[in-house]
């Protein structure tokens, strides 16, 4: 750690020209190149799970259409919305924070926690509605009817868990920003957190962009 | 160096907004495409599919800020997109062996 009494650190670009070392801990294109190569590990992830979906849908085509006929559709289009705009509300808190405006910028950001709030509602919903029907893993229906059936809603509860768990995080995270944001910690002039936290969001919505029709609109 | 966060910003809120607009109209069609356009569920999927990449293409390049970022994302983004791609290509070869020897299987 550098300390005031310590001759400053000089690094050189590659014209030469001479820099001096200030904080490591606040490094702006580092913070955003890591949390790149965090969010390049989920995109490995969630594919993954898509060519799974692939695969099996190549094997079971009829089946899977079949059993997209018992999504809720209208529950999935109102959640494709509302994970739109929380997008839009998220962009605009990094945008009114960057112009100093504090304000607008918790505003933001507290709407985005409501959108994300109503968003696992809605899926909560969606998926005791489902498992009231009978379509849960080992359920005595859902084991009567055909393989493909079966993969289609073990699939369908693997990722939109796995998604319901990533807005969970992502509410968690918007939380510790308002609160970093309240200490001043979080600021127009140390925004790093934030911004990477609207990349996160956006990476949630571009999840669910692909995950709206390969389970809702296949017939 | 600067201890502070740099403005790389060269989105302001009109962009965001109209690209919110497109990103709307864009999921309208996804849901009405099924409704309206009735067809067999292959070409659907591939409808489906081009408009879900039209989307995600918006969503990185303006609200993740990728247009316009450095070389190094586009690169990253890039590596990440192909090893998927060799991925999908490994799971296809795959597949597509597995169905010529269950066929072979059957014809002997």
């Amino acid at each position: 750690m550098a300390n005031a009494a310590v001759e400053p650190e000089i690094v050189y670009d590659k014209e030469g020209n001479a820099h001096e070392v200030v904080d490591f801990n606040n490094d702006y294109e580092g913070a955003k190149l890591g949390f790149w190569i965090f969010l390049l590990t989920e995109i490995m992830i969630f594919s993954s799970l898509f060519l799974v979906y692939g695969f099996y849908f190549d094997q079971n085509s009829s089946d899977f259409v079949q059993a997209s006929e018992h999504m809720n559709r209208l529950l999935g289009g109102i959640n494709t919305f509302v994970l739109l705009v929380s997008t839009l509300t998220m962009g605009l808190s990094v945008i009114s924070l960057k112009n100093n405006d504090v304000k607008k910028s918790t505003k933001y950001i507290w709407i985005t926690i409501v959108l994300a709030a109503i968003f696992l509602i809605i899926k909560y919903n969606e998926w005791m509605i489902e498992i009231g029907e009978g379509f849960y893993p080992s359920s005595p229906y859902l084991d009567s009817l055909g393989n493909g059936v079966k993969l289609f809603f073990g699939l369908y509860f693997t990722l939109t868990g796995l998604h319901g768990v990533h807005i969970i995080v992502g509410i968690g995270v918007m939380l510790w920003i308002l609160s970093k944001i309240k200490k001043g910690e979080i600021s127009s002039s140390n925004f790093v957190v934030l911004e990477n936290t609207a990349l996160y969001w956006d990476f949630v919505h571009i999840v669910w962009i692909i995950v709206f029709p390969i389970f809702y609109l296949i017939y | 160096m600067s201890n502070t966060n740099e403005i790389t910003q060269k989105f302001s809120s009109s962009t965001y907004i109209k690209v919110f607009f497109i990103l709307t109209i864009l999921t309208g069609l996804t849901i009405l495409q099924p409704l309206m356009i009735h067809m067999n569920y292959a070409p659907t999927l591939k409808i489906q599919m081009l408009i879900a990449f039209t989307k995600i293409t918006l969503v990185v390049m303006y609200y993740m800020h990728i247009k316009g970022a450095s070389s190094i994302y586009k690169r990253m983004i890039f590596a990440a997109m192909l090893l998927v791609t060799v991925l999908a290509a490994f799971t296809m070869g795959d597949t597509y062996i597995r169905l010529l020897m269950h066929n072979d299987f059957f014809s002997n």
